[in-house]
């Protein structure tokens, strides 16, 4: 070690004096108790029970993900986007009869309202088949 | 240590409940030496032979089978270290229940290749130990020598010489400022590299040198001072 090129003879004998009573600490670490092992296996234990208690931040997690899935993750969420967008096009189509009436009130010719969703093509029907079979799932 | 080189998925952890056996009935009876081997042994053979940082995360997942493997793993290199630096074993072992306890509740947050769980349990056990040592100096008297007095009918002659110095070690190492101690004892008993240890003490690697040189030379002087009741007075 440091005391390199000044050691003496009694800094070498004492120096492997020490390595030997080191490498005796070594070979013989302090050793638990089964009785410590078992405080802290049961302390792990019990920490492990505190993460899963309800109030915790995982189970929280796990909870809003509970409540999506409950709610019938994504292809629930689907299907209400589209009753969302149907109801909004069968509310505003005067095709089905709503009329012009509401066209005028929320301002502009029934037109502009219609042009706000895509209805070429016999796509209205398919939303609104959606919409009732949306309708029958929530049901 | 344990050493292992097996991904959680090569041992299809969490997914056999069989697994989830009792801690082995002669590790909880039995007590003495051996413990440790046995216990680690026993660890080795078992599931926990898996790398540190995926036993936490099962324990964080609420597998029981790793929180016995990190006990197992754990434990007595704390403990050890505790006793090393305390030179009290009912201290040492309260903070060893202590450490352990705050890797328990670090697990769900261990950041992986931070630091080695190892690394991080020192320095640990070094606060925890400057904490009650602070605590000690305020109330308490002064560290005792650890040795109990040797019962010549004991056994072979060796054996008492052994342990008598193993007791002279521990007393001279109590008698070492903080600091040195802790560097020693890593260096020297836990086997520590010194830039390991600086990490640990927060301090740069040339102050460990120092410290360990310190504290080396300070143990010298104090065993020299006991080289006949040790058995070193022949030479």
């Amino acid at each position: 070690m440091h005391w390199g090129m000044a050691m003496t003879e009694t800094d070498r004998d004492t120096e492997e004096r020490l390595e030997a009573l080191f490498a005796q600490a070594r070979s013989a670490p302090e050793e638990p108790d089964a009785a410590l092992m078992a405080r802290v296996l049961g302390d792990a234990f019990a920490e492990q029970a505190a993460i899963a208690v309800p109030g915790d931040r995982m189970t929280r997690v796990r909870r809003g993900w509970g409540l999506w899935a409950a709610l019938g993750g994504w292809p629930a969420m689907g299907g209400l986007a589209t009753a969302a967008v149907a109801g909004l096009w069968i509310g505003f189509s005067p095709t089905l009869g709503v009329g012009d009436a509401l066209g005028t009130v929320v301002g502009g010719r029934t037109d502009d309202v219609i042009s706000l969703v895509d209805v070429s093509g016999g796509f209205g029907f398919d939303l609104y088949e959606m919409a009732l079979a949306g309708e029958e799932d929530a049901g | 240590m344990a050493t292992a080189t097996a991904s959680a998925t090569d041992r299809g952890i969490g997914s056999a409940p069989g697994r989830l056996t009792p801690l082995p009935g002669p590790l909880v009876a039995e007590r003495g030496s051996g413990y440790a081997e046995r216990a680690m042994s026993m660890a080795l053979d078992d599931s926990s032979d898996l790398p540190d940082e995926a036993l936490l995360t099962l324990f964080a997942n609420g597998d029981r089978q790793a929180a016995r493997a990190l006990t197992l793993r754990f434990t007595p290199v704390v403990m050890a270290h505790a006793y090393r630096l305390l030179g009290d074993r009912a201290e040492a072992e309260d903070v060893t229940q202590e450490a352990m306890l705050r890797l328990w509740r670090i697990a769900p947050d261990w950041r992986a290749g931070e630091a080695r769980v190892n690394t991080w349990l020192y320095r640990v056990v070094a606060n925890l130990v400057t904490d009650r040592l602070r605590r000690r100096r305020h109330v308490g008297p002064p560290l005792d020598a650890v040795d109990e007095p040797v019962d010549a009918a004991a056994g072979p002659a060796e054996r008492l010489q052994d342990k008598a110095r193993a007791g002279a070690l521990q007393a001279a190492l109590n008698g070492l400022p903080e600091r040195q101690r802790q560097a020693v004892v890593l260096r020297h008993i836990e086997g520590l590299a010194n830039p390991e240890i600086a990490a640990i003490m927060e301090t740069g690697t040339e102050a460990v040198e120092s410290l360990i040189a310190r504290g080396k030379r300070a143990l010298g002087a104090a065993l020299a001072a006991r080289r006949d009741a040790l058995g070193y007075g022949d030479d």
